[in-house]
């Protein structure tokens, strides 16, 4: 029967080779936009990475206007960083600092204190170390190197900062521990800031986690944004559902549509095979198969085309996607094969001596 | 043997009703026997040679070929017997388009499983019987209309049939072929072959050695042919 397929096959290129490119252009659009979704849905995970970094905690009752205007308060225990880590989110967090900021009035001068969580150096003599941002030690006349008096505590400035954390670069920086004496606030934090890997959990979720685990804190974070981002991602996804039923359908009809047509063009053939012995279920598969095949060199195409379309569509990024889908060529085989096999089944079922005697020259 | 009891077949007529294309017809055809079945277009003998192959099933009646009821037999059965027993020839040869000689008359042994080589070799020995082993990678198209029918032939013949059924087997030939195609049929029957033909020509069926004519669905003769008397 192989004899019969390929002569057949060979026969009615024309439209094999319709039906083939058609199903490759098919099969290479959804290829290709699964490759730019998957592009784009890395590109939000990687801003949920890069912004994640940013995740800021802070007291309830302090506004973040307040904050970001250098308006410093306490309201958060020293001893939150703990309970955020033996806390369900704490398995996303990778690294946290906690500060303690506050305003304070040095030589007549207002300067801020911040305190940080760092690997501090410790000092001989009871030196408390410290960096000064430039601002501050351009008030305050200091150099690297110098100490600065304060209080009962005396700051040994460390460096000057020209890009100090934040742009704070009227503030003095120092461990928490001295900055918690010297604001006279033991055992308080005004922010703690959150790193990590936000991968595996949506950044809007991991605060609320947190701010469970800590009550009277609110995490500020960017989820309205991965919000946003995420949306376009799922009206793509949503749109692609679409497309690949539109897809299915369209290459359905057209296979169906060929298989018609072939089949009543070939009707005389056909009566002949089964005159002369082919069963029905035979000379049915035997067009199914026919089908199957096209459908399959039509969707090995296109899968090889997906990875060239999309990286024209979204560019480098299409190298991060994962590569279209095999199961896309097999879906496409498996479509025209079912698509042809009720029009084949009608066309085994003619009595061949109809089809012999009505295709008679 | 074919034996044909009380055949009956009916179609649907297209401006409805129906229209009765063989009418109780009994017949009985022997070992070795040339049957010509003649009569006017719409007499029903295409159908009755049809009906005859296991082509078409009757709505009334039995056929039996061999000892077997053809229409007992399911779908994939009457394939099989088609495939084994009987070989068809055809007016308009329908030899398929894409294939070269040679496939075309082994294609009967191949799908009878006899392997490529088998049927190879079976076909080349036909070919060349009848006058077209250097045809053989010729395709359908690139044949005159005597040495496609004649390839028919040959395909009919392939897998050694019990009897050979053929449609008009000159009706789209010239003379010159025609006669040549004729002396191969009385060939092969003198050979022992079965053949049951249809045909217009009236000629024709004074070559087989029975003719048997039809109208309206009915037997209304059944002789031996003058070929037959003379000799």
């Amino acid at each position: 029967m192989w004899m019969i397929l390929l002569g057949g096959l060979r026969r009615r290129w024309p439209e094999h080779l319709l039906a083939g490119v058609v199903i490759a252009a098919v099969v290479a659009g959804l290829g290709a936009l699964r490759a730019t979704s998957s592009a784009a849905e890395a590109e939000v995970h990687d801003i949920a990475h890069r912004l994640g970094r940013n995740m800021l905690l802070l007291p309830a009752d302090v506004a973040p206007a307040d904050f970001y205007a250098q308006r410093y308060r306490g309201g958060l225990s020293d001893s939150a960083p703990e309970r955020i880590k033996a806390s369900p989110a704490g398995q996303h967090i990778k690294s946290m600092e906690a500060r303690l900021y506050g305003n304070l009035e040095v030589q007549g001068r207002p300067v801020i204190l911040v305190g940080q969580d760092l690997g501090w150096p410790a000092l001989p003599d009871g030196r408390v170390p410290a960096v000064a941002g430039a601002e501050a030690a351009r008030m305050l006349g200091l150099k690297a190197g110098g100490t600065l008096p304060l209080g009962a505590d005396r700051l040994a400035i460390l460096e000057v900062s020209d890009q100090p954390p934040d742009g704070l670069d009227s503030a003095l920086f120092l461990p928490v521990e001295a900055a918690q004496r010297l604001l006279g606030r033991p055992g308080e934090l005004s922010a703690i800031r959150l790193a990590g890997c936000w991968c595996r959990v949506d950044v809007k979720t991991l605060g609320a986690q947190i701010e469970a685990a800590l009550p009277g804190s609110r995490a500020i974070t960017v989820a309205s944004v991965l919000q946003a981002q995420q949306g376009t991602v799922d009206v793509v996804r949503r749109y692609g559902t679409a497309l690949h039923l539109l897809a299915a359908a369209l290459v359905v009809a057209l296979v169906a549509g060929l298989a018609i047509a072939g089949a009543r063009r070939r009707a005389r053939e056909l009566g002949l095979l089964s005159a002369i012995g082919v069963p029905p279920g035979r000379l049915a598969s035997l067009l199914v198969l026919e089908s199957a095949l096209v459908g399959l060199a039509g969707g090995l195409a296109g899968w090889l085309w997906a990875d060239p379309i999309s990286r024209y569509l979204v560019g480098a990024a299409a190298a991060a996607a994962p590569a279209p889908s095999f199961a896309l060529v097999l879906g496409a085989a498996a479509l025209s094969a079912a698509a042809a096999a009720f029009p084949a089944l009608r066309a085994a079922a003619l009595d061949p001596a109809v089809a012999l005697r009505e295709t008679a020259a | 043997m074919i034996e044909i009891h009380e055949v009956s077949r009916t179609f649907a007529a297209p401006g409805g009703g129906e229209v009765k294309a063989l009418d109780g017809v009994s017949l009985r055809i022997g070992q070795g026997e040339l049957v010509a079945i003649v009569g006017a277009s719409g007499s029903g003998k295409s159908t009755l040679l049809f009906t005859m192959g296991g082509l078409s099933a009757p709505t009334g009646g039995r056929v039996v070929l061999d000892g077997q009821a053809v229409y007992d037999l399911d779908q994939g059965g009457r394939a099989a017997l088609r495939r084994d027993a009987i070989g068809f020839v055809f007016q308009t040869f329908n030899l398929v388009p894409y294939l070269t000689t040679l496939e075309n008359v082994m294609l009967p042994a191949i799908l009878a499983k006899r392997g490529r080589r088998e049927a190879e070799a079976g076909a080349m020995r036909l070919l060349e019987r009848l006058g077209l082993g250097d045809r053989r990678h010729h395709r359908p198209a690139q044949l005159s209309v005597g040495e496609r029918q004649r390839a028919g032939i040959a395909r009919s013949l392939v897998n050694d049939p019990g009897v050979i059924l053929a449609d008009e087997p000159t009706g789209n030939l010239d003379p010159e072929s025609a006669g040549h195609v004729v002396a191969l049929l009385r060939q092969l029957n003198e050979e022992g072959q079965t053949i049951v033909l249809v045909t217009h020509d009236a000629d024709l069926a004074e070559q087989a050695s029975r003719v048997v004519r039809l109208r309206a669905g009915r037997i209304i003769e059944d002789r031996p042919s003058m070929r037959k008397l003379a000799s």
